[in-house]
């Protein structure tokens, strides 16, 4: 839980700490609570719980509420202040998502604002070195780079962006500067679960919610270790065991891990299997005459495209691709096909043919299709990077979809797919708010002329003013920055705020890293730490984070969630919206034309009650406000085109959070939607629908069942490279480690990271546990650990490597490909091999 | 020194009275009365290391199936 270590960070200290007993007396509080509200709602189904108690009462302690900062469980914690400072942190037992449960990191949350290097003052990169320098020096740099560039800049966000920050950022880019090119690191997490709805449901984001984990018989985990990744997720479902609930739990992946040991059935894959164990799926219900003939017929439509530019064909669909490319079935949209043509393509996928794809036996295939076949069970599907993080990732989701609208498990409780994001607001901000380059607000599109135009009407900005031509999605944006402008490198300057780029993109030293010896390309970075993308910045701004801002989010199951500001920033450090705002003023002081609106007046104008401007860009009558609430009501109009309706902010300020659909059903009263699509839930489904997709791409409110090949990965393992690595998380870290390793507890806990490797392809190289090796890719090579035997293991013939380690940054060695709709980068498929060294201990060659 | 505030959540298959006397005779562990198959208590060690081991004594149990945090107060760096 905790180890030993000097005061790199910690929870400032309470004065009169003689209080132990009191501090005592609030845990024992605390954990009795949190047992009593877990069976309570264990038994109520959350519907009818009983009150719970409030936070613990800690003398002189402030509790507030605040969605977790990590992951995008969306978790609620109650902060205990005193003095300015974060002194406890407690489950919040309000919050429906966590029940008043925290995960390890969850625990610890409260000590990531007090890392001894923290950033506090705005430093420019002088003669290689950064040198401190004034607010307003550094706005006015900014904006002048930002004036300069032009087409040339680029702005990176984050799925950690508040919706405000986002909306700001997206309203700045695409009204303000013309400009497309902005795009998010959700890219490089959940790009293809947004592709997979959107082709399958014509609308993005899941339409099922965590409740599913409470009522499902079956829950089958694709490529997902929740027990590390979303730990309080996982310890709902495992609550049920504990209470002898029965749950048949299926671990589809490439390594046992943590989940795995609570699984009844693993089934280990080839990496790259999923899309063939899914095929098989499809196959064996369709052969055996178990789909759901009623829920098909009625709402569902079969869809298939040729195959993406880039991807290499499988011989068996040439035909068929080659028809399919005369009608100009490309893209994501792809064309109808009839069931007949549908079953005849799936024809191929036998179990035997799927087996020996995915290296999973057919009795397992046969097992997994046995459940779909059944329709008295409840069938939950979790998933997140291990299916995204894919070049066929788009394909793997539809396949998710597939399998639980061609079988019926769809739409009723524990009964449906459920993708998971990794950030607590991939959702909120870069879904919803659509921080992408293709986007706009509220699932529109740049390139649709009706959606500018409704665009330019609300921010009442002159027609023509939204460019319509998508911008750089994040792997173009950085490879146009890296790439020298004599060599065609268009963009310029890049500013990253709330994301570590430098350590997270894939082949970093192509894509980043060589930005740094370019004398004519300009890196501004917003960040609260120092960090691999900080090293490279030319203008560094010390950023608030969590709690010494405000901030709305987004969770993975549509909830949105609100707090406020409770301590102040180190130091100098301020908000990423106030530096958005910032710079926009300067851009509009300086003359911008773009940052003026249609009457004249600065795009970002705020009015007091009495018609007069308020300065919010600057810091004392920002900090002295919220102006969050003002930026999300602005926002909150343009979530109704797809019926994505967020709760009004006053309605989230008293909330832990409500999942849109949020509607009004009397003056005043509010409800959320648990289960979209569904009569009994949505409120726009019509009266004797039971179902109804209503944004369907085939406008007759059906989702569309694909047909996905099995596509071979980018890289393939051969003679030179014969194992296949995935990089991914640990428990202890969030992401790039930015946050946890000022951790000390998790830090110690996890201090650097390792190779994962089998132990019996360790044993075949004579590598022993701990011996230090070279792992070598066509991209590079780097001396890690290996970890045997710990908790997890590979399959044979894969390694894993935790990209959190600043200090090993594992993503300088992955591929670098994509796939093709969703533009997401495959983290889980490159091809190395592990070498010996001469000294194992790693100290020589 | 840390002060956590724990749950316990436990096998169903395991018999809860063992893993009682074992928690009771703890000498840094508080527990209160179990709410069916889950144990609350409060871990007040003197320091971090300390604090782990409890943790890891705690997981070692056969009887526990995991370990939910409700709380954490921990000044000890500050102090």
């Amino acid at each position: 839980m905790t180890i030993d270590s000097k005061p790199l960070n910690a929870f400032p200290a309470l004065p009169e700490m003689d209080r132990r007993e009191v501090v005592r007396f609030a845990a024992l509080t605390a954990a009795t609570g949190l047992a009593g509200s877990l069976a309570a709602s264990a038994s109520a189904q959350q519907t009818d719980a009983p009150p719970r108690p409030e936070a613990p009462e800690i003398d002189g302690v402030e509790w507030n509420k605040a969605p977790c900062r990590f992951c995008g469980t969306g978790c609620h914690v109650m902060v205990g202040v005193k003095g300015n400072k974060v002194v406890a942190i407690a489950g919040d037992r309000e919050a429906d998502v966590n029940k008043g449960l925290l995960c390890v990191k969850g625990y610890h949350v409260g000590s990531i604002l007090y890392g001894a290097d923290r950033l506090t003052e705005p430093m420019l990169r002088k003669n290689g070195k950064l040198e401190k320098i004034s607010w307003e020096e550094a706005v006015d740099i900014a904006a002048r780079k930002v004036m300069d560039a032009g087409q040339g800049f680029g702005l990176y966000l984050s799925g950690q962006s508040t919706i405000p920050e986002g909306y700001i950022g997206q309203k700045l880019m695409k009204a303000g500067l013309s400009n497309n090119h902005i795009d998010a690191n959700a890219r490089l997490c959940m790009a293809s679960a947004v592709t997979g709805f959107i082709s399958t449901y014509g609308v993005d984001e899941p339409a099922s919610c965590f409740d599913d984990l409470e009522n499902c018989d079956v829950l089958i985990l694709w490529g997902n270790n929740p027990a590390e990744m979303h730990p309080v997720l996982w310890s709902r479902v495992i609550d049920r065991v504990a209470r002898g609930e029965k749950v048949k739990i299926i671990d589809i992946g490439t390594r046992r891990t943590r989940t795995t040991e609570h699984a009844d059935m693993h089934l280990s894959m080839q990496a790259n299997g999923d899309l063939a164990i899914a095929n098989a799926i499809l196959h064996i219900l369709v052969k055996e005459g178990k789909v759901n003939e009623e829920f098909v017929s009625k709402h569902c439509s079969f869809r298939a495209s040729h195959n993406a530019e880039g991807l290499s064909h499988p011989l068996v669909h040439d035909e068929f691709t080659a028809r399919l490319a005369e009608r100009g079935a490309g893209g994501l949209k792809g064309t109808a096909i009839d069931r007949k043509d549908f079953e005849e393509l799936i024809d191929y996928y036998t179990p035997e043919r799927c087996s020996e794809m995915s290296e999973v036996p057919v009795e397992q295939l046969r097992e997994l299709a046995a459940l779909f076949a059944d329709p008295t069970l409840r069938i939950t599907s979790l998933w997140c990077m291990g299916v995204n993080q894919h070049t066929a990732g788009t394909a793997m989701n539809n396949m998710i979809h597939n399998v639980h609208l061609i079988s019926g498990h769809w739409g009723r409780p524990g009964d449906g797919p459920q993708s998971l994001t990794g950030q607590p607001s991939a959702c909120g901000t870069v879904r919803e708010v659509g921080t992408l380059a293709h986007a706009l607000p509220g699932g529109r599109l740049v390139a649709n002329d009706g959606h500018r135009a409704d665009c330019e009407a609300r921010w009442n900005v002159p027609a023509g003013r939204i460019a319509s031509k998508p911008g750089y999605h994040t792997v173009k944006m950085f490879e146009q920055f890296s790439k020298p402008t004599s060599e065609g490198g268009d963009i310029s300057a890049v500013w990253v705020q709330v994301t570590n780029p430098g350590q997270s993109l894939p082949n970093t030293k192509k894509l980043i890293n060589g930005v740094k010896a370019q004398s004519d390309k300009f890196l501004i970075v917003s960040e609260v730490y120092p960090t691999a993308t900080t090293e490279l910045a030319d203008l560094v701004l010390p950023a608030a984070m969590w709690v010494e801002k405000d901030g709305v989010v987004g969770n993975s199951e549509r909830r949105t969630q609100q707090w406020f500001r409770m301590v102040d920033p180190p130091g100098q450090a301020r908000d990423d919206a106030w530096q958005l705002i910032a710079v926009s003023r300067r851009l509009f002081e300086l003359g911008h034309a773009g940052l003026r609106d249609k009457d004249g007046n600065w795009l970002f104008q705020q009015l007091d009650e009495n018609g007069q401007e308020i300065e919010i860009w600057k810091w004392d009558v920002w900090k002295a406000n919220h102006f969050d609430r003002n930026f999300f009501e602005e926002y909150r109009p343009f979530t109704v085109l797809k019926h994505k309706n967020v709760a009004p902010y006053d309605l989230l300020v008293e909330k832990r959070g409500m999942r849109w659909p949020v509607v009004e059903t009397s003056p005043g009263e509010y409800r959320e939607t648990r289960w979209r699509f569904v009569e009994e839930d949505d409120p726009f489904v019509g009266e004797g629908a039971r179902f109804a997709f209503y944004h369907s791409t085939s406008g007759d409110d059906r989702a569309q069942i694909w047909f996905r090949p099995w596509e071979p990965s980018q890289e393939t393992c051969e003679d030179e490279f014969p194992l296949m690595m995935s990089t991914g998380r640990v428990l202890e870290h969030w992401h790039t480690g930015t946050m946890t390793r000022r951790v000390p507890e998790l830090a110690r806990a996890m201090p650097g990271t390792y190779l994962e490797m089998n132990r019996k392809d360790a044993a075949d190289r004579g590598i022993s546990n701990g011996e230090m090796v070279r792992v070598v890719t066509k991209r590079g090579s780097m001396k890690l650990p290996v970890w045997l035997g710990g908790r997890a293991e590979p399959r044979r013939g894969h390694v894993f490597v935790p990209f959190f380690d600043e200090a090993q940054p594992i993503n300088e060695l992955t591929l670098d490909a994509i796939d093709p709709y969703s533009k997401q980068p495959d983290y889980k498929k490159s091809a190395v091999r592990v070498e010996r060294l001469a000294d194992p201990k790693g100290g020589t060659q | 020194m840390p002060v956590s505030g724990l749950v316990l959540l436990l096998h169903p298959d395991q018999p809860l009275s063992p893993l009682l006397d074992a928690l009771e005779r703890h000498p840094d562990l508080m527990i209160a009365e179990p709410v069916e198959r889950r144990v609350p208590l409060v871990a007040d060690t003197r320091d971090a290391q300390h604090d782990k081991e409890v943790w890891g004594w705690l997981r070692a149990r056969p009887e526990v199936l995991d370990v939910a945090v409700a709380l954490i107060h921990d000044d000890s760096r500050n102090a």
